[in-house]
């Protein structure tokens, strides 16, 4: 029996992606297909309504899944994660020229972020901010950049039009995920030298591959066993154990 | 155990710290444990993050700011991303392999001989078979080919003095004009071959382009020579095209080259010695001449590819003899070769506007026919034709020479 898992088609590459596992997979004596979404919120839907057996979930798309099927009276679980989605962090960035040296020294300053719904441009770091003593609409000022609302942060736009919003000096601050200052330096968003990091938020982590308990258990179990196995053995770093996203459940 | 150091002092990811610290992991083996200095200020964020992308992991994470050493475990993404890597064959002619695109592989544009990762593209090519496109002589015509280029603008002397009688210059402008319709198929055919055959067959490629570069400078030098004294271009036969058509649409590789290199440009071979012979000027003879060197070599690789065929597969000269009568039936009903072209090659030949001369003429074109004929026949007795067969397929070739 094919699995039939939702995606969210944040950019082209998308089909891309999801083409190139499903040739892969089915090689390999997998049987699996994908649909494509355009946003987090109908993909949730239709996986605890049980019109897909899983989905692809960013972490805000894994809460909501949560919370939906909780009320519906099922669980949720997820099936298997990259290991490169464990363990993120986003840093509050300054320019190196700047005075500050902390987060709370950005009181009653601008902080750029990332789109509204990016947990790791947007979401975690207010928090984050919070838990310094910073209250947005308060004694922060927090200045959003939209770009690809409803994909959940996975389109970087956002947060590399705050990055340049920091070098043009239109905000003292920015906040993003690691892997994107390591990324923006390398590629000269941000010109060698020119930032500093002040903060960084506790790991997180990001997408899960998502099932319903009671939808397919039989063949979710088979088909996690036999993925990590085939890309354990076959080689190739796209798929490792499940687990791993309890903690950005906590502590969303 | 003693650590594994590497000091980065103030190199930074912006400025390539990555690559001494690939460099440093790759001598470890998964598992081994590497202390990672440095003093710059974002060290500690980008190393975690590279790391994660990398498929190592930080043993223990450190307050970014506390300027103590990263300790990464090497993990082995790069190793299994490798894993299921196969060389193309090797880079050697004695790498070859028979059919490169018969695994999943799907080495495609890859250099033959390098290490290539699975999962690539599928590309468009659909010859892939080492014994319908390779002949051992092709490293060797390539390379000679290669050294024997010659520049249209300097190998002729353009400026040379000489002035024709109105005819002869019209019937040298009639050759040339046939000449260029000729060469153009004679381009395209092997263009379109080659676009299909799988690069993994590097000198069969890079001959076939060079022949299609040939080609190119003939078509160039025959329009030169041709539009030297006037300022147009001589007829084109409804026929002379049609029997050109029939070559362009042979698929088969074989096929296309059989008819085209050992049948057409076989017969040019004759032409073109006739006309350096009858040339009337310096030019005319210049041109014809670095041509027929050209494409003698077309015709080598023609007949060295087929005999390696026929040599490999004795059903190759059914399908060779399969596909002369074929074009002889789609030709049958044409009027063959252009009335113009025949008629200027006798006067070439003739050199005189008596009737003595064009008799002797028209004995120099009958004798050219029957030279290309015997060429012919001794091309499909050297690929194993029994003689009187090979004079049953000549006489069928097209009237068109090429």
């Amino acid at each position: 029996m094919t699995l039939i898992m939702g995606a969210v088609a944040y950019d082209p590459k998308v089909v891309t992606i999801w083409n190139g596992f499903r040739t892969w997979l089915r090689d390999h004596d997998l049987p699996f297909d994908y649909v494509l979404y355009s946003n987090c919120e109908r993909q949730v839907e239709d996986l605890v309504a049980g019109r897909i057996q899983a989905a692809w979930n960013s972490p805000l798309a894994w809460i909501r899944s949560q919370r939906l099927a909780r009320s519906g009276g099922r669980a949720v679980r997820p099936l298997v994660m990259r290991d490169t989605d464990r363990d993120l962090t986003s840093v509050i960035v300054v320019r190196s020229d700047s005075a500050y040296e902390k987060p709370a020294d950005l009181k009653d300053q601008a902080v750029g972020v990332g789109a509204v719904d990016s947990p790791q441009g947007t979401l975690i770091p207010r928090s984050f901010l919070r838990t310094a003593g910073l209250t947005p609409g308060e004694n922060v000022t927090i200045r959003r950049y939209d770009v690809g609302v409803g994909l959940h942060g996975d389109h970087i736009g956002g947060e590399r039009d705050a990055a340049r919003a920091l070098i043009a000096g239109e905000v003292e601050a920015v906040a993003v995920i690691d892997a994107n200052h390591l990324l923006f330096g390398r590629e000269g968003t941000f010109p060698a030298g020119s930032t500093r990091i002040i903060g960084q938020t506790a790991p997180y982590d990001h997408c899960n591959m998502t099932v319903v308990d009671g939808s397919t258990p039989e063949l979710g179990d088979f088909w996690r066993i036999t993925a990590v196995h085939v890309v354990r053995g076959r080689g190739g770093q796209a798929v490792a154990g499940s687990g791993g996203s309890d903690r950005l459940a906590g502590g969303a | 155990m003693t650590d594994h150091l590497l000091d980065l002092e103030n190199l930074g990811f912006e400025r390539g710290a990555h690559i001494l610290l690939q460099q440093a992991l790759k001598t470890l083996d998964p598992g081994e444990e590497l202390v990672v200095h440095g003093t710059d200020p974002a060290l500690r964020v980008h190393v975690e993050a590279w790391c994660r992308r990398s498929g190592h992991r930080i043993s223990q994470r450190l307050d970014p700011g506390a300027g103590e050493p990263a300790r990464i475990v090497r993990g082995q993404a790069d190793l299994d991303r490798w894993a299921g890597a196969q060389r193309a064959g090797g880079a050697a002619v004695e790498g070859i392999v028979s059919s490169p695109s018969a695994d999943r592989l799907r080495t495609g544009l890859a250099a033959r001989g390098a290490l290539v990762e699975g999962g690539g593209p599928k590309t468009p090519f659909d010859i892939t078979d080492r014994d319908l496109v390779w002949a051992e002589i092709a490293p060797a015509l390539y390379a000679h080919a290669a050294s024997a280029q010659w520049d249209p603008n300097t190998a002729v002397d353009w400026n040379a003095d000489f002035v024709l009688p109105s005819e002869i210059e019209q019937a040298v402008v009639q050759v040339m004009t046939y000449l260029v319709e000729n060469e153009q198929a004679a381009l395209v055919i092997p263009a379109k071959l080659l676009a299909r055959i799988h690069p993994h067959f590097r000198e069969v490629l890079q001959l076939l382009a060079v022949q299609a570069a040939d080609e190119a400078r003939h078509m160039e030098v025959f329009t030169r020579r041709a539009l030297l004294r006037g300022k147009e271009m001589g007829t084109s036969s409804a026929s002379g095209r049609e029997s050109l058509a029939t070559l362009l649409t042979e698929a088969e590789f074989s096929m296309a080259s059989f008819l085209l290199s050992v049948l057409g440009e076989g017969s040019f071979l004759n032409l073109l010695e006739f006309l350096d012979r009858h040339a009337p000027d310096p030019v005319t003879r210049q041109v014809t001449r670095l041509a027929r060197r050209d494409e003698a070599r077309h015709v080598a690789f023609g007949v060295a590819h087929l005999q390696h065929q026929a040599e490999k597969d004795p059903s190759v000269r059914s399908r060779m003899r399969a596909a002369v009568e074929r074009r002889y039936a789609a030709l049958v009903d044409t009027a063959g070769l252009n009335q113009d072209v025949f008629d200027s090659l006798v006067i070439l030949a003739a050199g005189d506007w008596t009737p003595a001369a064009i008799a002797n003429g028209y004995d120099a074109v009958q004798k050219l026919q029957s030279e290309m004929d015997d060429g012919r026949q001794r091309r499909l007795v050297h690929l194993g034709f029994p003689a009187d067969e090979a004079a049953d397929l000549s006489a069928l070739h097209t009237r068109n020479f090429m």
